[in-house]
């Protein structure tokens, strides 16, 4: 999918109006602005993540709806306040907006059967890319009492769900999805502490998935049944280091997801300590299945079963850029941070 | 001004004529016109507010509602059937209350364990469907195009006495005289959807297995094994991937292996231009349709099973080829 994105002058046009819509929304001095910048970014990730079967396309439409649902909130919102009408509810409009837009619990059904049918490329552009706005909106809202209170008990329940969800699953795309509700709660913390951390964030996030939705897509991995394709060594070499990008996500040391799991806790104990706690107990939950995605690409690839005969070690760009991704930027951000 | 007042004049005269025309009809009917249609394809609404085609009135043929393959959207045909009183319903719905939660129970317990295999082995086999275990076949669900008024073939599926099912009926390929049905015979038995607790639907995950196996014994006529994919929207609903079964005949039973990946995408039974691999994991219900000849037909399905043969050739990919059709290859 990504070669055929690249492929033609209207991709580059719509992967610019993805871009730029996320810049009048981020520049823009008015929340019409913001409103505009999410069509104007939905409209050009509608066009790339439209693909050419059928699932893609049926993902595509719901997708569309639910965006439409939650910008028609939204706009209401936006009226409402600028109006000066349901006063009161219009704070609730915005935010159950933004939750629907974000996948988060209750708003959450949609997730997994989007993405699940999508290619990695669109995979990346609504897990990341499509997080950017609705999480600058939370980062400015003001939130405090009862909707705060809201808020921490949707984060709380959407990080159960996106831990429990993937458990047991044999599709890449579905844990990724999962993977993606639970990261968008820790995302969401992070901004209430400063729309700056969320960016650092979010920008480790999307090096890991990119590297790991690459990796799998140049390998034809799709499912667990896919792995019994891979029948050369070299192959082996390549799911192995692909393996990495489990335990990063998981948040293990010493890989760099660590460093998100924590920087998330050293900027958000203070102002929510229980809502850390809870999250730390459901990535325990969700460390089942990205070690599950570790296991499966580090040892079940090999035919056979599990092996501990030491095979000869083949480079590999895939190999160069899981370590890059995975092990030195760990290293460098914590010494950046002033830890190592 | 004597142009336009020639222009309008003329106008007048076209109008006074299509009200001629339309007034000299008896009944007054109130005309459904479409320009795709022809005059015995338009529809009349009669004082009944019955829909007929002017075929029919003009051959007096039974004046049921016509039936064509496009179904407009009918509130009244759409509400379920109501089988008892609101009560009886309530006290129904605690029934499936009582008997759904320790499944629930158990699906959630299960997703816990994730005791899940996930190491796939040359030999794997799983029964999709054994007609020998009671009460199976009434399962599956038989359907004729005499169902939707489209025709009038007829079908059933029983038990053969023999521990199998037996599928037969007898095909009429005469279509039906609505002015809107061109062709008709058509027979089909699929099978029972997958459902989890509280009759959730969810579609079987195929993606372990490479190949379909069938232990049948047919009358020498070729059927079509059709599985239906699990789409969300109504314009790819009837998505099928299709694959002949070509049958004997004859007394010896017959075992049939197709490969998964020999599947043809078919919409509505059309094979598409565009093809794409079959998703494994997104397969709703098994269709075995019998069509496209006339007479009576029999087939007998012992069971019906899925296999990984990882020596078979292809088995692993799929066989058609994915090219893009330009606008000039047309």
């Amino acid at each position: 999918m990504i070669f055929f994105a690249f492929r033609s002058y209207t991709t580059f046009l719509f992967l610019f109006l993805t871009v730029f819509g996320v810049f009048l929304a981020l520049e823009g001095e008015s929340m019409f602005s913001v409103w505009m910048g999410m069509e104007v970014s939905f409209l050009g990730v509608l066009f790339l993540i439209s693909g050419e079967t059928e699932e893609e396309v049926e993902s595509t439409m719901k997708y569309f709806i639910i965006q439409v649902i939650s910008s028609h909130l939204f706009l209401l919102s936006i009226l409402s306040i600028a109006g000066g009408w349901w006063v009161l509810e219009s704070p609730y409009f915005m935010v159950v907006s933004l939750l629907i837009k974000l996948g988060v619990f209750p708003f959450h059904f949609w997730v997994p059967s989007v993405i699940s049918q999508m290619s990695y490329f669109s995979l990346i552009l609504i897990s990341v890319v499509q997080k950017m706005i609705p999480i600058w909106v939370f980062s400015n809202l003001s939130l405090e009492g009862s909707l705060l209170w809201l808020v921490e008990i949707a984060l709380i329940l959407s990080a159960f769900v996106g831990a429990v969800g993937g458990l047991g699953v044999l599709h890449f795309r579905t844990i990724l999805s999962y993977s993606s509700i639970s990261h968008t709660c820790f995302m969401v913390v992070v901004s209430f502490y400063s729309f700056k951390a969320f960016i650092v964030y979010l920008a480790v996030y999307f090096f890991l998935n990119l590297g790991l939705v690459s990796s799998l897509w140049s390998m034809k991995i799709y499912t667990v049944s896919d792995l019994q394709k891979v029948s050369n060594i070299s192959s082996e070499s390549v799911t192995q280091a692909i393996s990495f990008y489990g335990l990063s996500l998981a948040g293990m040391p010493p890989f760099t997801g660590f460093f998100l799991k924590f920087f998330f806790l050293v900027l958000s104990w203070n102002e929510f300590p229980l809502m850390c706690v809870f999250f730390l107990m459901f990535s325990i939950i969700s460390l089942y299945y990205y070690f599950f995605i570790f296991s499966a690409l580090s040892v079940f690839s090999l035919f056979g079963g599990m092996s501990f005969r030491s095979k000869p070690f083949y480079w590999s760009w895939t190999f160069t850029i899981s370590v890059v991704f995975n092990i030195l930027p760990g290293f460098m951000l914590f010494m950046a941070v002033g830890i190592v | 001004m004597d142009v336009i007042a020639r222009s309008r004049s003329r106008l007048s005269i076209s109008m006074r004529l299509v009200n001629l025309i339309l007034l000299s009809r008896k009944n007054n009917p109130k005309y459904n016109t479409n320009s795709l249609c022809t005059w015995s394809q338009c529809r009349q609404i009669l004082r009944n507010n019955q829909r007929v085609t002017n075929n029919q009135v003009r051959y007096n043929i039974n004046k049921t509602p016509y039936a064509s393959d496009i179904n407009l959207w009918d509130p009244k045909k759409e509400t379920p059937p109501h089988e008892g009183t609101f009560l009886e319903e309530v006290i129904d719905g605690f029934d499936i209350l009582k008997k759904n939660i320790p499944v629930y129970k158990q699906e959630i317990i299960d997703k816990f364990k994730c005791d899940i295999d996930i190491h796939y082995e040359h030999g794997d086999y799983e029964y999709f469907e054994q007609f020998s275990i009671p009460g199976r076949v009434d399962k599956w669900v038989v359907s004729s195009d005499s169902d939707t008024g489209n025709g009038k073939s007829t079908a059933k599926l029983i038990h053969s006495g023999r521990n199998t099912a037996l599928f037969k009926g007898h095909i009429d390929k005469t279509p039906v005289q609505d002015g809107v049905t061109e062709r008709a015979g058509f027979c089909s038995i699929r099978s029972p959807i997958k459902t989890k607790s509280f009759e959730r639907p969810i579609s079987h995950d195929w993606s372990r297995y490479t190949h379909i196996c069938l232990n049948v014994r047919g009358d020498g006529r070729n059927y079509m094994l059709l599985m239906h994919m699990e789409r969300y929207f109504d314009i790819n609903a009837l998505d099928m991937y299709g694959y002949p079964l070509y049958t004997r005949g004859g007394p010896y039973w017959q075992f049939v292996k197709i490969p998964l990946s020999h599947f043809l995408l078919t919409f509505k039974g059309r094979a598409q231009t565009k093809q794409w691999p079959m998703n494994l994991a997104k397969v709703k219900s098994l269709c075995i349709g019998a069509g496209d000849f006339g007479g009576n037909f029999e087939l007998e399905i012992d069971y019906i099973a899925l296999l990984r043969d990882d020596t078979a050739d292809h088995s692993l990919d799929f066989k058609y080829e994915l090219y893009r059709k330009e606008p000039s290859d047309l």
